[in-house]
């Protein structure tokens, strides 16, 4: 790393050579507004916030690197000026109230550049159209401020569903031709203008499931909600309610949960381990058999999808198991509700995930059993915190409770699902003990467990190695796609960070925040007394009252391609 | 064109001091010499033939007149790059639709060696900026492309690529064929009695430009460079004002014919249409300059600080021509209209 010495607001400093001059201040705190720079991606240089001055010339920080002896200013009278009346022309294009507008990060980008309030001009986009993406994702145009993340993050999945037409101040988004959304909803998480939203649907059902259940009086009718939490919500939902990154409110959502009215509550790391042990006995089968190598891992259904859509012929080398979202639901429906008596149908399944794609997976009709929804709802952690919100409940404010029994408490590989490289540690764990008869003694895996593309190894057990690959990202899936015979087993998450950065999750998300999510995952794990799924006593317990046959284990646990 | 060699030739433009007719007003031999420098094993030429500034017509005039002081220009450039895949001239609609067959024919009699491919651009006055016409060539999105890499570097096809307009690579032909003579070509339109094509000295002054080609009139102002990002001058400024500024558009109003409004309600109708959409200054600033025309609200505070925005912030030239033409005019108003 080179040094050198550069003048930023008349103090020299001493930064590395060559890096980007926006990322440079910001590490020094010294602010600096932008819009349409986000660092997930490059600089796409078109809101022309983040204006400085530097020689004496103004130019853009997001596209300027540090060079020997420049000289930087940033918050001339000039600068400051030009940046207001940038971010004024931004937001006149803000179709909505100001109430709305408060909420959304353009507000805070906007105002930290000067302008906080909606313009007195007349908003330009007033009949601009909405679409869709299935019943997942809504796009409203009228809140659209042509910042082009939507494109960059599709673009970055390797998805390219979204693109741009027309031009000038006609231009706009729109789906492209021939492309599929896989409903990653990573457009979602980068949108800063709120033009980008889940669809409501199902958070209205849930709503008003629960209403009906405070005001219905006749017990024979009322829903039972049973709520279950995936592992990478815990680590983000605390950052709606102001808490620091990466804070674990396991407990403390679930006492949310129950103020909200649910009944149960339900860990689906719980599942994750049924789904880890199932897991290890197909692969370990196949590796035996030499069918369908490399075996990909299933539980993330924005792959599943692009799997799918992108590449059908591939789709028998996804496992047969199901993610844990579906297992808990069945587990809930068929092993829970038999237990307590309760009719299936009265019980409402809602997930509270990180995912807008697992809304997908809960509606997939294949998946149902005998015709009935495994999961009704699915929520994501931004709609929870906003349900909870709106219900005045503070979770930074709340003690918590432990989780519902009779499932159980999960074990470290079932919670480090949530995060790249998760899965397939969980399954190794395992697969090594089904292939050895012993636990391995190495846990981690280190040199999988990465933010950054890609990673593979090789796993010694005493007679075979195990070559894996873990994908952390839709956009590296084509790194792999040609050199398939080089693995034996693939994990793919969509989402970079897997699920800790899923398109559900609160925003904003950068690098920075998805390590501090993943390491609170990792940190569950390296503290837990039980870190192999298949030592896990709720899911020994499962094999031995319920999972009794391969017919019931199959109901449960797989799917037929 | 007589034998000559690549350091020849070079040498020469920079004798002429060659500065680049498309607008920027960059040397054209110091351009040429670093790319002449670097020796890369491939690259290609591109020839600027968009001509979409309001007021300039001066490439189809070359194209119709000179055809083959054009092609001399080509051949003396790919002299000096040898190395050259394809010289594309890239011509506005128009341009190709009347002149593609000529310049097919007149290259496979004439000059049969030369790779040249005649480009039909697909229209718009953004479509003349350098990276966009990379863009178009490529068959992307036309916008303006993000710097660096520069299209020196990395260009077409992700190869260096040489770009210049019509006139200066016609102009190159003159300097090879020792015909040059520190002039240029002048495109005048407006309210005045002869419209055309002038050929006169690059040192020559608004006030002696319309002199010599018989166009004085009286009440006058001009716009220099052209109708989108040509900066105005009063007409007591004519006698020492050079007429060579940008695409060497001069338009002549004359003052009692046309109002402040009326003019920026033409410049904004047209800029509105023109630039693609991705910076906020050109997207969202022009549309409320327009809007403010159109409905009576001009507010020259806001106008100011938009210009300000435009001429300062702007990813592309478009923007900044814009907000520079804007600007002047606001600035010389009261010497334009004295009443």
């Amino acid at each position: 790393m080179e040094t050198i010495t550069i003048t930023i607001n008349g103090s020299p400093y001493t930064v590395e050579k060559g890096k980007q001059l926006l990322g440079v201040l910001r590490d020094m705190d010294i602010h600096v507004p932008a819009l349409c720079y986000h660092p997930d991606f490059g600089p796409e240089e078109n809101c022309r916030l983040c204006l400085v001055e530097v020689n004496g010339k103004i130019t853009t920080s997001c596209n300027a690197v540090t060079t020997e002896g420049m000289v930087v200013q940033t918050n001339t009278e000039e600068i400051l000026k030009l940046r207001k009346t940038n971010a004024e022309l931004l937001i006149a294009n803000y179709e909505g109230t100001n109430e709305n507008f408060a909420k959304t990060l353009l507000k805070e980008i906007s105002c930290s550049a000067g302008v906080c309030e909606t313009s007195t001009m007349k908003p330009r986009k007033t009949t601009r159209r909405k679409f869709h993406f299935g019943d997942i994702l809504d796009y409203d145009l009228k809140k659209c401020v042509d910042c082009r993340n939507c494109i960059k993050a599709c673009q970055a999945q390797g998805v390219c569903a979204v693109t741009i037409k027309n031009y000038g101040f006609k231009e706009e988004i729109t789906k492209r031709d021939n492309r599929f959304c896989v409903f990653c909803g990573q457009c979602l998480a980068h949108c800063p203008s709120g033009a980008i939203s889940t669809n409501p649907t199902m958070y209205n059902n849930v709503v008003e499931l629960l209403s009906r259940k405070e005001s219905d009086s006749s017990a024979g009718k009322k829903p039972v909600m049973v709520a279950q939490i995936a592992p990478a919500v815990r680590a983000a939902i605390g950052e709606a309610f102001g808490l620091p990154y990466g804070t674990v409110a396991t407990e403390q959502l679930t006492e949310a949960l129950k103020k909200l009215g649910f009944d149960y509550v339900f860990d689906t790391a719980v599942a994750a381990d049924l789904t880890t042990v199932e897991e290890a006995k197909e692969l370990v089968h196949r590796i035996q058999t030499k069918e369908k190598l490399p075996m990909f891992t299933s539980c993330c259904p924005g792959w599943v999808r692009y799997l799918g859509v992108y590449f059908p012929k591939l789709l028998p080398h996804l496992t047969t198991v199901h993610s844990p979202q579906m297992i808990m639901g069945g587990l809930i429906k068929w092993h829970f509700a038999a237990k307590k008596g309760i009719p299936k149908e009265q019980i409402h399944v809602v997930s509270i995930m990180p995912c807008l794609a697992k809304k997908w997976e809960a509606n997939r009709p294949e998946f149902t059993i005998d015709g009935i929804k495994r999961v009704d709802s699915v929520l994501t952690t931004v709609e929870i915190a906003k349900l909870i919100k709106e219900k005045n409940i503070d979770i930074a404010k709340l003690k918590g409770v432990p989780m519902d029994d009779p499932l159980g408490s999960p074990t470290g590989a079932g919670v480090i699902f949530g995060a790249s490289g998760g899965v397939m540690v969980a399954a190794l764990r395992s697969a090594f003990f089904l292939l050895t008869g012993s636990n391995p003694e190495i846990l981690e895996f280190k040199e999988i467990k990465a933010l950054d593309g890609y990673k593979t190894m090789t796993v010694q057990a005493p007679n075979l190695s195990l070559r894996v690959a873990a994908i952390d990202g839709l956009g590296n899936v084509g790194k792999i796609i040609t050199k398939l015979k080089d693995f034996d087993y693939i994990e793919v998450m969509a989402c970079r960070g897997g699920c800790i950065g899923g398109g559900g999750q609160p925003v904003p998300v950068n690098d920075d925040i998805r390590k501090k999510r993943a390491a609170s995952l990792f940190s569950i794990d390296q503290t837990a007394t039980i870190r192999f799924a298949h030592d896990n006593k709720s899911v020994k317990a499962l094999y031995e009252d319920f999972l009794t046959t391969d017919e019931i284990i199959h109901k449960i646990c797989h799917y037929k391609i | 064109m007589k034998q000559q060699s690549p350091e020849a030739l070079l040498q020469k433009i920079a004798d002429a001091k060659l500065i680049g007719r498309g607008g920027s007003g960059y040397s054209t031999a110091i351009k040429w010499k670093e790319m002449y420098d670097k020796h890369h094993p491939l690259l290609y030429v591109a020839v600027n033939g968009s001509e979409g500034e309001p007021g300039t017509r001066k490439d189809g005039y070359i194209l119709k007149e000179h055809l083959t002081q054009l092609l001399e220009g080509l051949l003396a450039t790919y002299t000096i790059f040898p190395q050259t895949k394809t010289i594309y001239l890239y011509l506005r609609k128009d341009y190709f639709e009347t002149y593609e067959k000529i310049i097919t024919a007149e290259l496979k009699k004439s000059y049969p060696t030369l790779p040249v491919v005649v480009f039909k651009e697909p229209g718009g006055y953004l479509c003349g900026e350098n990276t966009v016409l990379i863009n178009a060539i490529e068959g992307r999105r036309l916008e303006p492309r993000r710097k660096p890499p520069y299209i020196s570097e990395m260009g077409l096809f992700g190869q260096p690529t040489l770009v210049n307009n019509v006139e200066t690579f016609y102009q190159v032909g003159q300097i090879a064929n020792d015909m040059y003579d520190d002039t240029r070509l002048y495109s005048l339109t407006g309210d005045i009695p002869h419209t055309g094509v002038f050929i006169a000295s690059t040192t020559i002054t608004v006030a002696e430009l319309l002199k010599q080609t018989d166009n004085e009139i009286p009440n006058s102002f001009v716009q220099l460079g052209g109708g989108a990002s040509g900066t105005y001058v009063s007409e007591d400024e004519f006698a020492k004002t050079p007429a060579n500024r940008g695409t060497g558009a001069v338009i002549v109003y004359d003052n009692t014919k046309h109002t402040l409004m009326e003019l920026l309600h033409d410049k904004f109708s047209f800029l509105i249409n023109e630039n693609c959409g991705k910076c906020t200054p050109c997207r969202e600033g022009l549309f409320r300059l327009h809007e403010m025309v159109k409905t009576n609200t001009w507010d020259e505070t806001r106008a100011t600080d938009i210009a300000a925005v435009l001429s300062k912030t702007s990813f592309c030239g478009l923007g900044l021509g814009a907000g520079a033409a804007l600007t002047s005019l606001l600035e010389k108003k009261s010497r334009i209209w004295k009443q």
